[in-house]
């Protein structure tokens, strides 16, 4: 045992694993992928689908058995390919597939149903040898929040049980009856409730548990798949955003059509909250599309260009008859750390702004519930604080160095200010020139409304609140004039005669990591190890598991 | 026989003329543009322009699966489509190197000889119209009816069949369909009879057809004719005999063989095939095997509608072929594959890059030769002769301009 690792052979070829380590992990992580329905890389193991047959030889006495239950051991040989094991695993998924409905044209789950992958390749060419009538079992049940349980098309895999007992700590639910009457129900009588519902719906590998608010909106094999970070808090979770912009005559203007999860153990495991799961809607909803100029008191639609040259008229006139200090600065921790970077050289070192800061008092916050939730509810708050973004007056102040009139102009980034500043305060502002994505309602019209592209529209990283500095991707072009923060800083500067504002990712990137060190590596999707990707599955890029 | 067509008549000093015959005129069946240099009724130059009928059936295979291209092929040649969905599927079949079952494909061969039949019972019925014999035309006409009706019941369509798919059909031929087909095959011997007696003999049909539309064995060959347009100039070339597909190395049919080269051979000879098709059907019937009509690897091909309404594995082995980003994919390579239509060799040449879709699917037209030729077999004839060669060559538009 060579640094404390087991050897074992699979399909001839020698592999070392730390002892322990379970046999079909260990064929997945080889290239020798094993089919399975009940195993998941973060749950408990349950051995109970018997997909996952394989033939384990030691001490020259071979056996065909489940992979997933049994750990390497010095000098066992595994097969994954034997005419045994495809019979084995052809038995198996023959005893799955009896009772199972002939919903597949009309099951959210179809394209992605690990049923139909493997029926493609380990199943019975002759279809079906059973003329029996199917057993019938409960229906589309709504089993709480916006589960909907298919008795008749589950495969008693038990994930979904593990995953709330085992991940949430929470006995939601479990298997009743016996035998082929078995079915998966609620342990309470109201039905599942916690803020982890969505995630089995993802573990489930057939389309027995289906998600209310995707049901019917879209079949699976539409959809694009963009991999990102989720923005609900400072935990940043891995997710993929799935979108369709081909079917667009079905949801006006509703691109995004759901959220899954990625797996990065350091992050997030294979999960995410229901309210990241469900929070996309704004993406496409009562988007900011044009910049706003006030003029006398009439907002009137300007071009980006022309938002630019009145954004860098406003302030240098400003700037002229005021102070350095009286003109502040909110930047936002929901910016990514590209557009924070160009913000702060554009204000900060360039126009030698002192009052630049990311937080207001009032903000609302989350839970902290020692599993995912974060209390703050910025994707970036780390960020901000690596890239040293403080200002000179108290952090947090910005109300009261208005209220006190120290800070008579204001140029917000990304903050919903009409909610968090009275409209006393911002009645006070000789100058307020806002960068925002959404519309919102104003007291008093900003002198300048800049539209800006969601996270989902723009590349650019996040900072977690662990410190792990995240790549985001832009999914679909942003609607309207909106842009980037770093592109509209950069063209600002120009306005300005200022040097120094990156240009794009890539300089905005070598400017972080002069500013601190802990920029330099940027963490893109992470594979999972132990995951299983179909071959269509592969195309549209989305996991497997 | 001798070459009919004669020098222009100097003598008269008539004035020559350039008049166009179509792209719309009745005799143009399709859409095709002849432009003529004429002098008084003899024709001095003449030159054909293609493509009224361009739709793009090749670019548009590579943005449909396999399986979904040959609801193109129907439109190529539109009087006997099964042709081109068995030529195309073929094709598939041979880049990815599956094989049809036997019943499988002695129905393929069944339902490509009666095609046949129809094809040339519409060339000659329309040939005999224009040549003013509107009874021929009724009687075969009555003919193809027959066939069409029995194809409707059993494809479901009389034109737009797509019968085909990957490693079979769409489905088994009906258990009435012997006896239906042999009743038909009678009908169509006794048609044939009695055409022969209106144009066999008939002379005003032999004035009109005889040494008209000359063309030698050796242009023809360097035209690159095919099926019975080169047979009637005397060369024994058949792809079902020279490179056997389907069944018929286990059919004892013969190929007609004319000489003369003109409109009337090209006409006698479909005729005859007419005759030879039958005893295929005949012999195919026959001989038809048990067993099953498709290729059971359900990876490749498509469960049966039974499967698919009554078993799951069914129902997914058609999701896994049909969804987007699933189903067949060829290896990388290419495939040529030609089959006897009833034109002559029509071939598919199709390359894989293993995808979901063709790369390219380019079809060899069987009438495109003969339309080419079309200038040099009516220059220096008359008028009403081009009416009578352009019958013979039996174009078919969709085909041709593809």
């Amino acid at each position: 045992m060579e640094n404390n690792k087991v050897t074992i052979e699979i399909n001839g070829e020698n592999f070392s694993f730390p002892p322990g380590t379970n046999i079909l992990k260990a064929c997945n992580e080889s290239g020798f992928p094993v089919p399975h329905f009940c195993y998941h890389p973060c749950l408990p193991v349950s051995g109970n689908c018997r997909m996952c047959m394989v033939e384990l030889e030691m001490n020259e006495r071979s056996k065909v058995d489940v992979a997933c239950v049994s750990t390497v051991s010095e000098g066992l040989k595994v097969r994954t390919d034997t005419p045994a094991v495809l019979k084995a695993r052809r038995a198996s998924l023959e005893f799955l597939l009896l009772n199972h409905p002939l919903d597949c044209p009309y099951c959210d789950c179809a394209g992605e149903c690990k049923l139909q992958d493997y029926y493609e390749e380990y199943g019975n060419p002759e279809y079906s040898r059973y003329i029996e009538e199917k057993n019938h079992k409960t229906k589309r049940q709504s089993i709480g929040r916006n589960l909907r349980l298919d008795a008749e098309r589950c495969v008693l895999c038990t994930r979904c049980i593990r995953f709330f007992e085992n991940v949430v700590g929470k006995k939601e639910l479990g298997v009743r009856n016996r035998g082929a009457r078995s079915e998966i129900h609620a342990l309470a009588e109201t039905g599942v409730d916690n803020d982890y519902t969505g995630n089995v719906v993802d573990t489930c590998p057939v389309g027995a548990l289906t998600d209310d608010s995707f049901r019917f909106q879209r079949r699976t094999w539409y959809l694009q798949s963009v991999p990102t970070i989720c923005t609900g808090c400072s935990r940043g979770c891995n997710i993929e955003l799935q979108f369709d912009l081909e079917h667009d005559y079905k949801q006006e203007g509703k691109r995004v059509q759901r959220i899954k999860p990625r797996y990065n153990e350091d992050v997030n495991g294979s999960w995410i909250c229901d309210s990241g799961r469900y929070g996309f809607s704004a993406i496409d909803e009562n988007r900011l599309q044009k910049a706003l100029l006030n003029r006398e008191g009439q907002s009137e639609q300007i071009t980006s260009d022309e938002a630019v040259n009145e954004a860098a008229k406003l302030i240098s006139r400003f700037l002229d008859k005021n102070d350095n200090s009286s003109l502040g600065v909110l930047a936002s921790p929901d910016e990514t750390n590209e557009g924070l970077v160009a913000l702060k050289q554009l204000f900060k070192e360039g126009l030698q702004l002192p009052n630049i800061d990311y937080r207001l008092a009032g903000e609302p916050t989350g839970e902290d519930d020692q599993l995912l939730k974060r209390a703050d509810l910025h994707p970036n708050s780390r960020g901000c604080a690596d890239l040293k973004l403080e200002p000179k007056f108290p952090a947090g102040t910005l109300a009261e160095q208005i209220e006190n009139g120290t800070v008579t102009g204001l140029v917000a980034l990304r903050h919903n200010l009409p909610s968090l500043l009275d409209a006393t305060l911002l009645e006070k502002l000789k100058l307020l020139i806002v960068l925002e994505t959404h519309s919102v309602e104003w007291s008093r019209q900003p002198d300048l409304l800049i539209p800006l592209a969601v996270y989902a529209e723009q590349a650019g990283s996040f900072t977690n609140c662990d410190g792990i500095t995240q790549q985001i991707n832009a999914a679909f072009a942003a609607p309207g004039d909106a842009g980037t923060t770093l592109e509209i800083m950069y063209r600002l500067a120009g306005k300005l005669s200022l040097k120094g504002v990156p240009a794009d990712l890539e300089q905005a990137r070598r400017l972080m990591s002069s500013i601190n060190a802990d920029f330099a590596t940027i963490t893109g999707p992470v594979a999972c190890p132990s995951d299983q990707i179909s071959k269509a599955a592969s195309i549209r890029g989305t996991q497997h598991v | 026989m001798s070459d009919k067509r004669s020098t222009p008549r100097n003598d008269l000093n008539i004035e020559t003329m350039e008049i166009n015959l179509g792209p719309s005129h009745p005799t143009t069946h399709g859409i095709i543009q002849m432009q003529l240099k004429v002098a008084g009724e003899d024709v001095i130059e003449a030159d054909t322009i293609i493509g009224y009928l361009h739709r793009g059936f090749e670019k548009m295979c590579e943005a449909h699966n396999w399986n979904q291209a040959v609801i193109y092929t129907d439109r190529l040649n539109y009087v006997s489509p099964v042709i081109n969905n068995v030529g195309y599927h073929l094709a598939v079949e041979k880049l990815m190197d599956i094989d049809v079952p036997p019943r499988g494909q002695y129905t393929r061969m069944i339902l490509s000889e009666l095609m046949r039949i129809c094809d040339h019972q519409t060339a000659l019925a329309a040939a005999a119209m224009e040549l003013g014999g509107f009874t021929p035309f009724l009687y075969l006409m009555k003919g193809r009816e027959l066939w069409w009706e029995l194809l409707e019941r059993v494809v479901g369509a009389r034109v737009t069949t797509s019968f085909t798919r990957i490693g079979g059909m769409v489905a088994d031929l009906p258990d009435w369909f012997a006896d239906a087909a042999l009743e038909i095959v009678e009908e169509t011997r006794n048609i044939n009879k009695e055409v022969h007696t209106l144009l066999t003999r008939n002379r005003i049909f032999i004035d009109r057809t005889r040494g008209v539309g000359y063309i030698s064995a050796e242009d023809a060959i360097s035209y690159g004719f095919t099926g019975p347009m080169l047979r009637s100039v005397g060369v024994e070339y058949d792809v079902r005999v020279a490179e056997p597909y389907l069944a018929y190395n286990d059919i004892d049919f013969e190929i007609p063989i004319m000489t003369n080269g003109d409109v009337y051979d090209r006409f006698y000879i479909r005729m005859l095939e007419i005759d030879q098709s039958c005893r295929i059907i005949e012999q195919g019937l026959a001989k038809l095997p048990e067993g099953p009509v498709n290729n059971l690897d359900k990876n490749i091909s498509l469960p049966s509608k039974e499967q698919v309404y009554g078993s799951i594995e069914g129902l997914m082995a058609h999701f896994k072929l049909l969804m987007k980003d699933n189903g067949v994919r060829p290896e990388a390579g290419e495939a040529y594959h030609a089959i006897e239509a009833a034109n002559g060799e029509l071939g598919f040449y199709l390359v894989s890059t293993g995808d979901l879709r063709p790369h390219k699917c380019r079809v060899r037209p069987t009438c495109m030769p003969f339309t080419q030729a079309l200038p040099q077999m009516i220059k220096q004839g008359m008028i009403a002769d081009i009416v009578p060669c352009f019958g013979s060559i039996n174009m078919i538009g969709g085909e041709l301009d593809r």
